[in-house]
This record gives structure tokens, sequence and C-alpha cells, in this order.
């Protein structure tokens, strides 16, 4: 019964998280000084009159008040219907649905392989015999953190696809395409993901339970697969669900980068033009990303671990 | 000084490569006698070598000098990313945990809508609605960032508010006022100082990464992000132009990112 309640809130909370990103999402962007309208028709060529341009503003956005184009908004996009871009003069939905998979593509693998990169620097940073290896391992999580995303994506074509021939950048299928760019962004997802396996295990390693396994004599490795890292896994998840929201943002530089055409190529497209539409789909689905990704994580966490059912209201996650 | 940075090699370090950093920033005529704007023409794309350390780009500018300058317009604008990040999110996050359970609940909420929308998103929506530029793109930065200072702020001041010490200040006729000047605030100082030098190495990747795709500095400054923006089209054949600063990023954000890691490791009341 309490499981059950503690889903129902937990849904509730999400809906109203995401119904105050798309308000304040809104607002802000009706507040901008020009609009795409005139970003994309002052243009003296075109030669258009005053009038027509307001008659265009008219046709895109409608010049009505800004609360009535509020809900008339909320419930067009229930409805699954995000307006036109004034840039290209097509559906936002059919942008969307033509960037979405080549997004969600990256996102996915770049979200595996930042959670191989988690483990193996956990595995390295506490089972490697020698000592300075093991500090290595554990001061890769502050390096990869540093390291500018725009810069390791050129640097990986430059280095495995230029000089190395390993896998081409351009021509290829759906898939192999991935493979460069979901490597890139996967660096910096893993860094805060591995920085708090770290912390957790070092806490997990205090624990008087570990200590009563090794005085029996179980060797270091058993101790830290069996014991260690299964106690030390549950923070890591509430991290995995903020850093999924995050890849879809780290998209926009990364598919500049690999020239990919997905949610960044629109993002960036959609800022340069001022095509409000475009944006706040974008930020919506950016938003329940997130949203989703922590209510995933929400609910799974009690089936992990027992000891956490009490619903525990506001986690603590430090940013990195 | 001791109290906020316990000394190591770590410390040493981290503070030797920012004060390189901070000389480049006062006095960048020391390091470099070129021009970080108008070049050589003959002597375009160069790869390094002794007259030219770190090569030149294709209008023939030292790539060094101007990473040199270039940290003119990145770590102060930076640093005003974060001050804006900590002043807004302390005064949301102390707001939310001082008042009344209502009000802490609603900007709780505030917050958590805030976190929930990326943020580099969030810095280009602020980015749009003010324009392009280095000092707005700051402020972009400084608001996505208000969020997550104004969570960590809010559980802070809330976790002191309940400790024995500040109810018996409380008890012993200390002032709302007072309580706040002289006990949350000395106390919350340290662990918020840490936090925020970790989320100034973030703010430096964050400007460039504007930079880089365009929207801060227009193009003659030598501004890192967009430096390595424009060594993209010389990819295959001048890697010192893409390499340089990206390395320049990489080594300030790492002093920055140890330098909070010294400063949070050795005390145990981590918010």
């Amino acid at each position: 019964m309490s499981s059950f309640r503690h889903v129902c809130i937990q849904l509730i909370r999400a809906l109203l998280i995401l119904w105050g990103a798309f308000t304040v999402t809104f607002f802000l962007l009706q507040m901008m000084p020009g609009d795409a309208v005139m970003v994309r028709f002052m243009d003296p060529e075109l030669g258009l009159s005053p009038e027509q341009i307001e008659a265009m503003r008219v046709l895109y956005s409608g010049s009505s008040s800004p609360v009535f184009q509020y809900f008339h908004t909320i419930l067009r996009m229930l409805h699954g219907d995000f307006g036109y871009s004034v840039q290209l003069g097509v559906p936002v939905r059919t942008l969307i649905e033509a960037a979405l998979p080549v997004t969600l593509r990256l996102a996915v693998v770049g979200f595996i392989l930042s959670l191989v990169w988690t483990l193996l620097i956990a595995i390295g940073a506490s089972l490697l015999p020698a000592r300075p290896l093991r500090q290595i391992f554990q001061a890769i999580p502050g390096f990869w953190s540093a390291i500018p995303l725009y810069w390791s994506g050129i640097f990986i074509i430059q280095v495995l696809s230029f000089k190395l021939r390993l896998l081409p950048v351009v021509g290829v299928g759906p898939w192999e395409g991935t493979i460069l760019p979901a490597l890139a962004v996967s660096l910096p997802i893993a860094a805060p993901q591995a920085k708090l396996l770290l912390q957790q295990i070092e806490e997990t390693e205090r624990l008087p339970f570990v200590m009563a396994i090794r005085t029996k004599g179980a060797s270091q490795r058993s101790v830290f697969f069996r014991h260690i890292l299964p106690n030390s896994v549950t923070p890591c998840l509430t991290m995995a669900g903020i850093s999924f929201g995050e890849l879809i943002a780290g998209a926009i530089v990364t598919e500049t980068i690999f020239g990919l055409n997905g949610l960044g190529r629109l993002t960036r497209d959609a800022v340069s033009g001022q095509d409000v539409a475009v944006l706040q789909a974008v930020v919506m689905i950016g938003a329940t990303g997130f949203v989703a990704a922590n209510l995933v994580v929400d609910l799974l966490i009690p089936l992990i671990n027992p000891s956490l059912r009490s619903s525990a209201g506001w986690k603590e996650t430090s940013g990195s | 000084m001791k109290r906020f940075l316990p000394p190591g090699p770590e410390s040493v370090v981290s503070i030797g490569v920012l004060a390189v950093f901070g000389l480049a920033i006062l006095f960048p005529f020391t390091l470099t006698h070129s021009d970080p704007v108008t070049g050589v023409a003959k002597e375009h794309l160069l790869a390094p070598g002794w007259t030219h350390w770190f090569g030149t780009d294709q209008l023939g500018r030292d790539v060094l000098t101007r990473i040199v300058y270039g940290a003119r317009e990145t770590l102060p604008a930076a640093l005003l990313a974060t001050l804006t990040g900590v002043v807004l999110g302390a005064f949301i996050g102390g707001l939310a945990a001082l008042s009344a359970p209502v009000v802490d609940a609603a900007l709780s909420g505030i917050i958590d809508v805030l976190l929930s929308i990326p943020e580099l998103l969030l810095a280009l929506t602020v980015v749009i609605l003010t324009g392009f530029g280095p000092v707005h793109a700051a402020i972009a930065v400084g608001i996505s960032q208000t969020a997550g200072f104004a969570r960590i702020i809010r559980n802070l001041v809330r976790s002191l508010r309940a400790m024995p010490y500040i109810e018996a200040a409380r008890l012993s006729g200390t002032g709302f006022g007072g309580m706040i000047w002289w006990h949350i605030l000395p106390n919350a100082f340290r662990p918020v100082l840490g936090l925020a030098v970790l989320r100034y190495s973030m703010a430096i990747l964050s400007l460039a990464t504007l930079g880089f795709l365009g929207y801060g500095a227009p193009p003659p400054t030598p501004e890192w992000g967009l430096m390595i923006a424009e060594g993209r089209d010389y990819l295959a054949t001048a890697w010192w132009m893409t390499t340089f600063p990206g390395l320049a990023l990489l080594t300030v954000a790492f002093a920055t990112n140890r330098l909070s890691h010294a400063m949070t490791r050795t005390r145990g009341d981590q918010p």
C-alpha cells in the first residue's frame, strides 16, 4: 500500500516539475526582445511590407494575450502538437521526429559507455595491486570533468579517425556513426558518476561488516564484488538519472562536431533563428528525459536497497 | 589561510598553475610580446617551433599569445558567472531554509523545476533572451548554476539551523539577524566556498562551450572556445590550433578542480 502511494506521489511530482519547466521556459521565451518572425522576414530582399509581416506573426503565433497563448500552447502540446517552426515553415513535430532517434541513439550508447567507464574506474581504483596505480585511477574523475566536451570530440576525430583510420566519421551507417560521438560524450558524463561511486566505496570500506568479512579471510576481490560494490551503487543511480538529462544537452556540442542532424543541431539552429516553438519543444524533451530518468531511478532504488523503502524526500546531490 | 586550504602538494601545484593564469590576466605582456589580434600574414599556419612555441593560426597570429590574452576573456567572466550563481543561490536557498514551511516548499519546487532543465539548455535560453556577448554569456551561465547552489545552500542552512548550539544561541536571546550573521554565515562559508571553487571550474568550461557555439565574444577576440571553433576548419593540417587552447582550458579547469578537492577533502562537515 505504501509503495503504491510512493509511486503515485513520485508521478505527481514528476508531472508538476514538467509543468513548471514548461511555464518557466514559456515566459522566458515570451520576454524575448525580437521574435522569429522578425528575424526571418525583416530581410529587405524579401520585400515584405510591415503589414505582411504582421500577418505572418498572426499566422504563426496569434497576437493574442500571453496568458491565452500559454493555455493554448499547453493544450496543443498535450495533443502532441508542438506548433510550427518559423524558420523552416514545417511543423515542429516533423523536425523532432526526424531528429530524436539520432540523439536518443547517441544518448543511450553514451550512457552505457559511461557506466562501463564508471565501473572500470572503480575497479581500477580499488583492486589494482600498486598504490600509485590506484591513485591515478582515483584522479581520473576530476581529470575527465575538466575536459571540454567539444575539444575531446575534436581530438577523437583527429586521432581515431584521421590518424589511425579506425572508424570513418562521414558516410557511415547510423550505428557506426554513433560510436565516436558517444565515446566523446561518455567521458564527461562518467566523471561525476565515478567520483560519487569512489566516495561511496570509501565510506562502505569503513563499515564494520566489511571489516568482519575481511577478518574471516575473504579475498580483497570477493569482498569488493560481493559486498562493497553492491552497497555503494545506490546513490550513483540517482546521479545517473541526472546525467541522462545532461546527455541531451551535451548533444548540442557533440552533434555540431560530428555533423549529426539530431536534437542538438536543431537547438543550435533554433537559437540562432530565435525559433521559440522549436526551443520550447527541445527544452520539454530535455526536462522529460531528466524527469523520466529520475522517476525510474526513484522507483528502482527501493527494489535494490530495501533499507531505503521509506520515502526520503529531498536527496542530496552535489552537482559534480 | 590554513582554515580554508590545508597545505599539501596538491594545493601548492594548483595554486602555482592558477598563479600563472592570474599573471596572464593582469600582465599578459610579461609572458608574450606579440599582438593577439593582428597577425603577420606571411607567417600563417606555422607548426610549433622555436619562434612560435604553439605555432600560428590562419592569419599568422601566434597561438601562445592568443591563449595568454584569452585568459582575460574566460577567467574573469567565469568568476562573474559563479558569483551570480552563488549570490542568487544563497538568496533563494537561504530564504527557503529560513522561511515558513509553505515558502520553503514553494521555493524548493522552483529549484526542482530549474534543476530539471539541463544547464546548457537553460543557459542558451537566457542567452537568446539577453543577446549574445561575453557578459551576457557569463550571466546566463551564472543563472544556469543558481538552482544547484540554491539546493545545496538550503540543505546546509537547514542542517545548521537544527544544530544544538544554534538553538542555544536563540534561547539565550540572539535575534534572527544576529543568528544569521554570527552563527549561520561563518559556518556555511567554508563548505560554500569549496563548492563555489568547483562550480568555477565548471563555469570556465560552460563559458568556453558558449564561446565555441558562437554565443560569446565575436571573432577577433582570442577566446579559448572560439579559438577551438576556428581551428576546426584546419583540423587535418594544423592540429596545434585546436590542441593548445583546449589544453589551456583543461589545465586551468583541472587545477581549479583539484583546489576544490583539497579544500573539501579534510573536513567532515561536507553539506
